[in-house]
């Protein structure tokens, strides 16, 4: 099966006050068509970075970005991939122009794309449809007229009109109430059930990860440290951030405690620490934790991997003895 | 509440808009009609040299004896026309500026910021006298000059909102669904700096008029047309002052101050309409 | 023993729109309350009304008693003028309000803005060693307080806040939303620093959040508020287990929890009312799968389990009957 989307070796660096800040930092991925892939991660480990790459919104210092088996190079061709995979925003209050009506809004990837203009009343109302939106009174009215849930909405019909192939979300629902984000949940579900729309899903919110995805990566200051199926990666942890991620949530019932996992805070981006980027907060660091860059090495869970030193079979077998 | 309401209200509902509407009306239609409706040749001397008040001259006469009233009725047109093409250059100039440095940003950006500061702290009216006086006096040259001079401060404002424009999540997700540079400045940007340039450009309006009157003042206006600027010049080069000869004085130094003032006025309600933080003030 | 702090009867009106429209509470001295609800439910209004922080133009009514252990009298907050609200305000109770690790000044070392906060409230003898002493208990090495507030990181900045709302020794600190910017690491460090501040000074806690998870983990007691109203309040543990009113159950329903159920569930359909156009009888009927006849009165917050009480007809609930999609789209429509 060709992917839908895929990266090799990506690499995105910022200037930064000190020095340069490795935001996406050698990253490899598939995202399948109607696959829902999470990437999750504390702010600043470069998950938006990487949304934004798959765009070509920001330029990669190195590596390659893919679209059904071809490599998006050059204008015409990233043109073309924002035809097929689309974006929408954490906050919907932010995400649509003030001035214009929300038939505007959702017609414009049409205008930009040049599709007949005779073609997208029909069109609009049908993206509307999707997102439950359908009464014809929302379309003259301006955004400040919605609710926040309604935005977004908005947001998700204009990404749904020019009828994508992939959808890029990048904390849609963290800005919401609770009863609103399971609406907009619904209306993405709904979507990648009818017509296979593949979802990538960027979240810090580890239980809706769970819930929604069907693979999952994990981001620690610009790599991907475990990977594998959502529901193993969260319910099995094998890398010690994941681990150390999944105690960090906070569980609605009763009895339950807190415990602060980690210590400490993520480190700059721009200072990288040597060896696994994770040692210095890591909790089970051990001797070449500090000199050894560990690779995505193979975990007893089936298609899971992660990016830690305790699955080199050399290694702990050294450390045991 | 809709954007067109917000501003109808702000000039009709209030005592400041109407009154700064009202007056600017007035001078509109004498800048249109005023030499229709004058009741002399403005520049028709007599013998009736710095004469007061009378029912042939309403507001007494010149040094060489032309009706003043006449005169500040056709003078209004030279006010009106430099204050609005004058204006209309610096907001183009101000805006083509502000957006292509604020959007693109690198380069480009640094040399017209340095530009526009390079013009921002010249003084604006030694170098439109210089201009001025190297160029043939005329009203296309008292357009241009004071046109060129006073774009810098739009220039600042249109560039420093389309820095935060550009940082807005609409304008991300435009280029994400693929738009092109030119697209989005047409159809996100610009509507979205025109109140702030519109705005800024009235009060630029009330720049440009004060400019004209003082380098007419100075002597450096268009010798062959009426202004209230060159009636100044003309009444304090004949001793007008020392001469009594207030009507002279007077009335054009009045007329340049209530439409300066309604400008202004107008000019602020804009301001505060752009910018609800002012609104809430008030 | 009397309480630390008892609303009556707290209703705040904006215009002819009631924001919050009859809220009890109760607080014990050193207890942990979460004031949970979704945005526009009326927790912040409620939060400022008890401190008499809300702007002009909004009116306040109901009586708010505060009894600080050491103050002989108790204090009417309702009946207190602007002044004497100012030495209630952090010297008894304090805030560290929403989006506040923005809020510092930036040209200012953050040493200073202790300082400030301690002058401001009392003549403190060694003003220098109490923000050293502050800083250590937000878990701070007391040399961060030369810095600027931008040398600092987010979670840094919030516990800057919460040292300054501890500053002049506050019995009763509320905090609002005070990790909805944060990422799960630095919401569990600063949940666990809230929790050990309340074990070390006996500090009573009103927490407002949004997120029933953080909530579930710091609090003694839970008050679940729906348009203006406490919907249904109890133990934290009874609350969870067994939720008596529709909102809260369905609320919790569409959390999902990692190892149970990964299927969502159905939506609560719509949003909240506008506090302009509220429906008649139960606010939240519109909204309710179970919605019937008798939803038309309003069903008062009555007591229907041990130390729990909820305002619905229906309640106590033996069991939840399963809301199907077609229920919820009924609702809807």
């Amino acid at each position: 099966m060709t992917a839908l989307m895929e990266v090799r070796d990506l690499a995105v660096h910022f200037r930064a006050h000190r020095g340069v800040a490795r935001a996406v930092d050698g990253i490899s991925l598939e995202w399948q068509p109607g696959e829902i892939l999470g990437v999750v991660g504390e702010s600043g480990c470069g998950k938006s970075t990487l949304a934004r790459a798959l765009l070509g919104l920001v330029s990669p210092a190195a590596g390659t970005v893919a679209r059904d088996g071809a490599t998006v190079d050059g204008k015409a061709a990233r043109r073309e991939l924002r035809r097929h995979v689309q974006m929408i925003f954490q906050d919907p209050y932010q995400s649509l122009n003030p001035r214009q009506r929300v038939a505007t809004i959702v017609a414009e990837p049409l205008r930009v794309h040049g599709v007949p203009a005779g073609d997208h009343a029909e069109r609009v109302r049908r993206a509307m449809e999707d997102v439950g939106l359908d009464s014809e009174s929302f379309l003259d009215r301006y955004p400040h007229q919605l609710s926040g849930g309604q935005r977004q909405r908005v947001a998700i019909a204009a990404a749904l009109v020019l009828e994508p192939d992939g959808l890029i979300c990048d904390e849609p629902v963290s800005m919401l109430d609770v009863s609103v984000r399971a609406q907009i949940l619904k209306v993405l579900i709904e979507l990648r059930r009818q017509r296979n729309l593949g979802l990538l899903f960027i979240t810090h919110d580890l239980s809706l990860a769970w819930s929604l995805c069907d693979r999952l990566a994990v981001m620690y200051l610009g790599r991907i440290v475990e990977q594998g199926p959502a529901v193993d990666v969260i319910e099995r942890p094998q890398h010690p951030y994941t681990q150390a991620l999944v105690a960090a949530i906070p569980v609605p019932s009763a009895g339950a405690r807190i415990r602060a996992p980690l210590s400490g805070e993520l480190p700059d981006a721009a200072n990288i620490p040597s060896g696994c980027r994770f040692h210095p907060r890591c909790p089970r660091r051990f001797e070449p934790c500090d000199s050894v860059d560990p690779p995505l090495l193979a975990t007893p869970g089936p298609g899971q991997v992660a990016a830690c030193l305790l699955h080199d079979p050399a290694l702990t077998a050294d450390a045991v003895a | 509440m809709t954007a067109e309401r917000g501003v109808l209200q702000l000039l009709l509902g209030t005592w400041r808009g109407r009154i700064g509407l009202g007056v600017l009306g007035l001078f509109v239609f004498l800048g249109i009609f005023g030499s229709a409706i004058a009741p002399d040749d403005p520049t028709a001397s007599s013998l009736d040299v710095l004469g007061g008040i009378s029912a042939d001259h309403w507001l007494g006469t010149t040094e060489n004896g032309e009706d003043v009233f006449s005169q500040l009725l056709v003078g209004a047109r030279v006010s009106i026309v430099v204050g609005f093409a004058a204006a209309a250059i610096s907001a183009l100039l101000g805006a083509t500026v502000g957006l292509i440095g604020g959007y693109f940003g690198g380069w480009t950006d640094r040399i017209l910021d340095a530009f526009e500061n390079w013009f921002l702290v010249i003084p604006t009216l030694p170098l439109m006298i210089v201009l001025a006086r190297l160029l043939e006096p005329s009203l296309t040259v008292l357009i241009a000059v004071i046109g060129l001079t006073s774009w810098a401060g739009t220039g600042r404002i249109v560039r420093a909102q389309v820095l935060t424009l550009r940082e807005r999540a609409f304008v991300e997700r435009a280029r994400a669904l693929g738009a092109g540079d030119g697209y989005i400045i047409r159809t996100h940007i610009l509507p979205n700096t025109l109140p702030l340039i519109f705005a800024n450009t009235v009060l630029i309006v009330a720049v440009a008029i004060l400019s004209e009157a003082a380098l007419a003042f100075l002597g450096l206006g268009d010798p062959t047309r009426v202004s209230w600027g060159t009636m100044l010049e003309n009444a304090f080069s004949a001793g007008a002052p020392s001469a009594g000869a207030w009507w002279y004085i007077v009335p054009p130094g009045l007329c340049i101050t209530l439409l300066v003032l309604s400008v202004s006025i107008l000019g602020y309600l804009f301001e505060e309409y752009v910018n609800p933080r002012l609104r809430e003030q008030t | 023993m009397s309480a630390l702090l008892e609303i009556r009867d707290l209703r705040v009106t904006h215009g002819d729109r009631p924001i919050v429209d009859g809220v009890d509470i109760t607080l014990q001295s050193g207890e942990a309350l979460g004031l949970a609800g979704e945005s526009g439910c009326g927790k912040t209004t409620t939060a400022l009304a008890l401190m008499k922080l809300l702007p002009a133009s909004f009116d306040q009514s109901g009586t708010i008693t505060l009894r600080p252990p050491g103050v002989e009298e108790p204090i009417n907050v309702e009946r207190r003028t602007e002044g004497g609200m100012q030495l209630v305000r952090w010297r008894h109770v304090s805030l560290v309000f929403q989006g506040a690790m923005n809020s510092l000044d930036p040209v200012k070392r953050v040493d200073h803005q202790i300082a400030e906060a301690i002058n401001l409230h009392e003549r403190a003898g060694d003003v220098r060693a109490r923000i050293g002493e502050l800083l250590t208990t937000v878990g701070l090495i007391p040399a961060l307080g030369r810095r600027y507030p931008h040398q600092l990181s987010g979670g840094q900045r919030q516990r800057v806040m919460i040292a300054l709302a501890l500053a002049c020794r506050p019995s009763l600190v509320i905090a609002d939303e005070p990790t909805t910017a944060l990422d799960v690491v630095m919401q569990a460090q600063i949940l666990e620093l809230l929790e050990r501040l309340r074990e070390q000074l006996g500090l009573a806690l009103i927490l407002i959040s949004h997120d029933l998870g953080v909530l579930a983990e710091t609090c003694d007691r839970i008050a679940v508020m729906y348009a203006g109203r406490i919907v249904e309040t109890g133990p934290v543990r009874e609350v969870f287990d067994a939720p008596q009113h529709p909102y809260t159950k369905r609320l919790l329903d569409s959390l999902p929890v990692i190892g149970g159920p990964r299927e969502l569930a159905p939506p609560i359909p719509g949003g909240p009312p506008d506090p302009g156009e509220l429906p008649q009888g139960c606010r939240f009927m519109p909204r309710c799968p179970y919605a019937a006849e008798v939803c038309l009165q309003d069903p008062p917050l009555r007591e229907v389990r041990p130390a729990q009480a909820a305002a619905c007809h229906f309640a106590p609930w033996a069991e939840w009957p399963p809301v199907t999609e077609a229920a919820v789209e009924g609702a809807a429509g």
